[in-house]
Formats: C-alpha cells, structure tokens, sequence
C-alpha cells in the first residue's frame, strides 16, 4: 500500500508544466491590445488552470487601461472614455467599420454622440472611407480619429 | 414595526448624542473633546442597536452567515486590529474614522469605506455637516467612470476542448446609462499569481496559498479574454437589483480593492466571494449562507435565481461560434479560399473568385476571424497580421454589408444552470461473471459522458474524487472499486478549421483483472490523445492511441506498462437518451497482463433534471482471463 501511495505521489510530481507565457503589448494601433494567451497551453496547464478558476497574472483594478502614451486627436480631445475604448478596440471597430455594423461600431457611435436617426449614414460613410480612415498598418488613435473626422464631417 | 421601532430608537440615540455634542461644543473644552464624546455617544448607541449584528454589516465585513471570523486575510482591510474576529470593535473603529480630521484625502475611512459610512450614517442618523469633508477623488472618479445602475451575473461556459473549465467561473458586470454593454464593468474575483510551475500552483490554489483579490476592468476585455481567446460562450443572468442596491455593491467593491482574502479553489473561490457583493446589494437575499465544500460557479448561479434575483438571462455566443457559422453557410472551395486568404493575402484573382459579392463578403469575413485567431494562437507576428488584417478588411469594406441576419448562433443552447447539478451519489446492483453485487458512490464533481448532457459541453468530462465501493454479499467486507483522483476526456470535433484533437488523463486507484483472475487494486495513469469526428448532430466516433500504467502489489512486478489505442461511438438519438460503446485493446510486453481487451457498452437515460438510471455492460480479458459484468445504476445529483 506504501509503494501504492507513492506511485499516487510521483503522478503528481510528474504532473508539472510551465504555463503558456504571456504577450503583452501596448500601443495605440492595430495589434496592440492586450493579448494574453492562455487557451491552448498544454493538457496539464489546462487542467491545473481549473485551481484557480483560469484567473491568473495582473488583473488590477483598473479603470483606464493606460492610454497615456497615445497622442490626442484634433476633434474630441480629452474625450478619455472614447479614447480609452477605440485604442483597447481598434481591430474590432475596423473589423465593424468595413463591414458597416457591429456592436463595437454602435459602442463607438455612441461614445461620438452620433444620434440614433443618422449612424446608418455615418457608418456607411466611414465603410465606404475605409482606406482613408486606416491609411496604413500602424495607424494611431489620433491619426486615425482625424480621418474619421474628415471623412465624414461630424464635430 | 420592529423596524420602525429601532428607526425611532436609533433617532432618539442620536439626538442624545446631538445634545452632548453641542453642549459640550458649547463649553471651553474646545471642539475635538466634543466630537470625542460625540463619537463615544454613536459607539454607545450603536451597542445598544446590536448594529454589529446586523447583517448588512457582517456582511460588509465579510462574515459568513454564523460564523465568528471575517474571511478576508488582510489586516489592511479593517481599522480595528480585532475587526477579523469582532464586528463591534471594527464598528467602533469605523465611526472613529469617520470623524478623524485627518487625512483629508482618499485614506479618509468615508473615503475608503464609502458602504460602511453611509450605512452608518444611516442608522445612527449622524448629521453629515458635523463629519469631516475629506477629498474622495479616487472614489468619485470611480464612482462617475463606472456610474452603477443595474448590474448582471456572468457565468462564461465551459470552452470546448478544456473540460477543466467546465468548472466554469463567474463575474459581475455592473451596467452603466450607457446602451452598450461593452462599456460596463466586470468585477471579477481571483487568485493573483504567475506561477509558472504546474505542480505548485494547483498545490497552491488547493490550499488556499494564494491572495484572492477583487478587481475591475472594462466588461470590453473580459468579453475578449472568455468570448475571444477562450471561445466560451458568456451567459448573462440579469438582476433585479434596484439602482440604490447596485449602487451599495458598487461602493463595497470600492472598499475591497487591494485588499485580500485567502484564495481556496473548492469553497472561498470567485463564486463565493461575489455573493458577499450580491448580499451587500441585499442583504435579504442571505446568499453568503450558501456554503458547501465544493462550491461550484454554476450551483450558485442557480441559487442567485432561486432567491428570485434573476430576471432574464442572455446568451453571447464565442468566437468559436461564430467561426462555424460564417463557414457553415459556405462551401469547402469557400472555406479553402478563406483559409489561404488568412496565411497570404494575395491580390484577386478573378477566376477563382466565388461568384457573389456576399459570398466574396462572406469568405473575408471568414479569413478575418481565422487571421485574428491565429494572432491570439500566437501563430503570427504582430507585424504579419495588421498588415493582412487592413489588407483583408479594406476588400472586405467594398462589399455589401450583409443584410442584419440572424444572431451569431442559431439556436440558444440549454441553459448551464438548467443542467444537472454537479455532485453525484449512485446506488446500483449487478452481477459480476455469474456473483451478484451492490455498488454505491461518490462524486463532488463534476461531469461524465454518461451524465444526462443538458447544459453541458458535448464531449467533455471531468470527474474529481469519483469513488466507488462494491459488496459482494456472503463476502466479509466492502471493497474499494474504484477512485479516480481525476478523470478527464475530450473528445472535440476535428475540423479543417479549428483541427482540435481529442484527449484524456486520468490518474486514480481501479481494479484490474490479474494472472490469478483476481480483481487486484491498482494505481493507474493513463492519457491518450486523438481525433474525434461527428456524424450529422447525434453521432460523434472518436479514436485514440494511449499509454497506460498499472501499480499495484497485485501484479506480479508490481507494475504494467503498456500501450493500446481506446475507441468509441457516442450518440443522443434524443436529449434524454445517451449510448455510448467504447473498446480499448493494450499490450503490456512486459507484464504477467500480455494484453487486455476491453469493451464497455452503456445506456443512460435522463429521468429528471437530477436523476439518471444507467445500464452498464463490460466485458474485460486480461491476463488470459475474460470476465463480464452487467450493472444497473440510478444516479442522483445534489
């Protein structure tokens, strides 16, 4: 029974596994949201991440997530609310803005103020802009609301 | 009436403490012996309200229903160094640190325990111009970022593939006036670590070694963390909770931030921790009461709603899903096309254009969400996929937006609360190469495939501390059967797209059938990986080759080790109906067992929400001995 336990033991022991590392990067354009993988780690990770219910790393309590280093637009400036989600959601919007819907495009219109009766044009405006809004890969928040801006002349 | 009578009682208190205050304001003493006595006066009356009893307040401190200590662990937390065992000394000390005169900023107790002050305040009846006017600006920029309104009860379901979160977690989410739920906030309980080593850190999370902290973050990111990284399907429990009560919770989670409490994964985890916050919005509700050893995410979903707190629920479907859906209105030359478009973006070429603009839409839209997922898979550079993303979408924004279809995912799946709960007791009897037996037992968690499946992921199961003892009557004693410390199978759909393979692992003391025909108790490890396939929506046939190691003093050389390949069918011809057949063959070279052949035939039928009855056929040969056994189980889940 001894020798038993022991092999109970040495399961264990043998059991151990690094975790996925995480990628963190920050910036103020496409691709620089926080990513952190941790999904498809080994079997074991897997399994072990179940101990602390999947939660782990920094999560702080945050209620701006760190947009200091991102320049301000000519129109909304100071609008830290937008300027806090377009950064932390620039792939989504772009993703909503070319295709004209999304819920990350409404999140967006709303935090412009675009009224209700007039986010059908505006959206329309800014899908068939496109390629004047996000001019190139790195594009930046300021960059890109200024393009949004004279695209489709809202103030 | 008690009520009122205690209303009436704590006004009368107060406007004895009123009258001292100013008389002895009036006197020479100077104004700081006059709030003294003032404060000694609200501590009095307070003791005689048994407020220290109440249980809003037990609750703000963080004392479960009964209890006698606080289960937050940081001294940080409370004024008094007694608050962890004596709620009326950490009163005492809250209403003295409500009238210092220092620091008159966001250390200030109104400051840093905004719920706690208001309450008391309330009922004693304190006179708010007598406290001091300390600058809360942490606590208002919180207060006017989050501005608490309603607020929903988030469970993010298991993720395919990962029957470990099948264990799922839960969150709140507090909703502002702001239509979009993508600008609320989470709150979220966790344990803090980056612990890299596996053995530790489940040691640790077990154990209670590591800090529980609250946190909060813009909803927007949890819902990529769990609906995009993970591919977990969100369910959302909407609460009636008015707009005062939300606003209570929000300010106590305001006075737990940084501080600790120790992180248990069976009981003091994140979703018991979040009914403190459900109680501290009403107290009423005496969620915290609920407390077993194993609490499970989805057992206190269904208390939340069983206290009548839940409105509605909601359904956000993963990623994952949303992948399958685009694809599944499409053709395999399309998703070929989306596919290549997702690794190299090349310029058109028309004649391999599909023929429509929605269904040239419809191919970018999926060659998109492959490309982001194949940069949360790390799979790419940073560089690579923002210039194939901007590549993909400026095609993408020349086409037609589709018309506003369906939802993403079709159909809402079964609610997770709607399912079977996750502890198990099983009673049966059967008969063993010709002997009869009873069989009975235990399981704190979670899931099998042969459980009913309702609410659960298709494929997955795990099972911790599933034991079983069987009696063989006119036998002296019972026997342990089996007990598997942990059991995990997942058995996931292989696709072009998501190219998932199955696996399982599982560890714990079973009995096998040794060279003396014996049933020997052993120490078994075994794992396997492999692919599994569906056959329209009933069917689900797997494969896979495995290692398996026997230990025991049962076996001649004390140990088997061997390697076989295990396969299967599974099929729900009607949700209440499960059958599976599974057959395993393994050789072990260099062990008295040679080889071992094993079928296991079961039918499962669902009785109720909470009750199954299984019919069970094995057939064992090992070690030139063959064995049957046919056993019939009524299970029951609690």
């Amino acid at each position: 029974m001894k020798r038993l336990l022991l092999a109970g033991l040495l399961t264990v022991v043998t059991a151990t596994s690094a975790l996925a590392s995480a990628r963190q990067n920050t910036g103020c354009g496409l691709g620089t949201v926080l990513w952190r993988n941790r999904a498809e780690g080994s079997i074991v990770s897997q399994t072990l991440q179940a101990t602390t219910n999947g939660s782990f790393g920094n999560q702080t309590f945050g209620i701006t997530s760190g947009t200091l280093e991102c320049s301000e637009p000519t129109h909304f400036a100071g609008n830290e609310r937008l300027k806090e989600f377009t950064v932390a959601n620039m792939d989504n919007l772009a993703k909503d803005i070319a295709v004209g819907q999304g819920e990350t495009l409404n999140t967006f219109d709303e935090l412009l103020n675009i009224p209700a009766d007039q986010r059908m044009e505006f959206n329309q405006k800014m899908q068939i802009s496109f390629s004047q809004i996000f001019t190139h890969q790195n594009i930046a928040y300021a960059d890109m609301m200024n393009n949004v801006v004279a695209v489709t002349t809202i103030k | 009436m008690l009520v009122g009578y205690l209303i009436s009682k704590a006004y009368r208190m107060s406007s004895v403490c009123l009258f001292i205050f100013l008389f002895l304001s009036a006197t020479a003493h100077g104004e700081d012996q006059g709030k003294a006595g003032h404060v000694d006066c609200l501590i009095e009356s307070a003791h005689n309200l048994h407020l220290a009893d109440e249980r809003l307040w037990r609750i703000l401190l963080h004392y479960p229903e009964g209890a006698s200590a606080s289960l937050i662990d940081d001294p940080a937390f409370f004024i008094s160094k007694d608050g962890k065992f004596s709620p009326e000394s950490e009163l005492a000390a809250t209403l003295k640190g409500m009238f210092a005169s220092a620091p008159l900023n966001d250390n200030h107790t109104l400051c840093r325990y905004p719920a706690r002050s208001e309450w008391l305040q309330q009922q004693l009846a304190i006179d708010t111009s007598r406290l001091p006017k300390p600058d809360c600006a942490g606590l208002n920029t919180y207060l006017a970022t989050v501005n608490p309104q309603s607020a929903s009860l988030m469970f993010p379901a298991a993720y395919m593939n990962s029957p470990a979160s099948m264990f799922g977690h839960t969150y709140l989410r507090i909703d502002s006036d702001y239509r979009s739920e993508l600008l609320s906030y989470a709150v979220n309980y966790s344990a803090k670590t980056d612990e890299s080593n596996g053995m530790v850190y489940a040691w640790k999370g077990v154990f209670g070694l590591y800090k529980g902290y609250f946190s909060l973050l813009p909803h927007y990111a949890k819902i990529r963390e769990y609906s995009g990284m993970e591919h977990r399907d969100i369910w959302e429990y909407r609460l009636n909770l008015t707009r005062e009560e939300v606003r209570r919770m929000a300010l106590h989670v305001w006075e737990l931030r940084e501080r600790y409490s120790d992180y248990y994964f069976f009981d003091e985890n994140c979703s018991y921790n979040l009914l403190f916050l459900l109680d501290s919005a009403r107290p009423t509700a005496k969620l915290t009461a609920f407390r077993t050893p194993l609490v499970v995410p989805l057992d206190t979903i269904a208390h939340v709603r069983k206290a009548g707190l839940v409105t509605s629920t909601c359904f956000r479907s993963s990623q994952g899903d949303r992948i399958r859906s685009i694809a599944a209105e499409l053709n395999s030359d399309d998703i070929d096309r989306a596919i290549a478009l997702s690794r190299t973006f090349h310029p058109t070429q028309p004649s391999q254009e599909p023929s429509t603009p929605e269904r040239r839409a419809k191919v970018l839209d999926l060659a998109v969400e492959l490309l982001q997922h194949d940069y949360d898979k790390q799979r790419i550079s940073q560089e690579d996929y923002s210039s194939r993303l901007l590549q993909l979408l400026r095609e993408r924004s020349r086409l037609p937006s589709p018309k506003t279809s369906s939802s993403p995912g079709d159909a809402k799946p079964v609610e997770p609360d709607q399912g079977h709960s996750s502890a198990r007791v099983t009673i049966g009897f059967g008969a063993d190469r010709g002997r009869g037996f009873v069989e009975a037992g235990i399981r704190p968690g979670y899931h099998s495939l042969d459980d009913p499946g309702a609410g659960y992921p298709e494929g997955a199961q795990i099972q911790f501390l599933n034991t079983l003892v069987r009696y063989y009557p006119g036998r002296e004693h019972v026997r342990l059967q089996q007990l598997d410390l942990v059991d995990i199978v997942s058995l996931a759909s292989y696709d072009r797209i998501f190219r998932r393979v199955s696996w399982k692992v599982t560890a714990g003391f079973t009995r096998i059938v040794n060279r003396s025909g014996n049933d020997a108790l052993v120490w078994q490890l075994a794992t396997g990986g492999g692919l599994a396939t569906d056959f329209g929506d009933r069917v689900r046939l797997f494969v896979m080759p495995g290692i398996d190691m026997y230990l025991g003093d049962g076996l001649r050389d004390f140990n088997a080790v061997g390697s076989g390949v295990s396969g299967g069918l599974l099929v729900r011809p009607i949700p209440e109906v499960i059958l599976q057949s599974r057959a395993k063959i393994a050789w072990y070279p260099f062990s008295e067992l040679h080889n071992m052949k094993q079928v296991e035939s079961s039918l499962t039928l669902a009785l109720s929400r909470n009750n199954s009855l299984e019919a069970r056929h094995t057939h064992i040969s090992s070690a030139g001995h063959s064995k049957n056994e046919v056993a019939l189980f009524l299970n029951h889940y609690f």
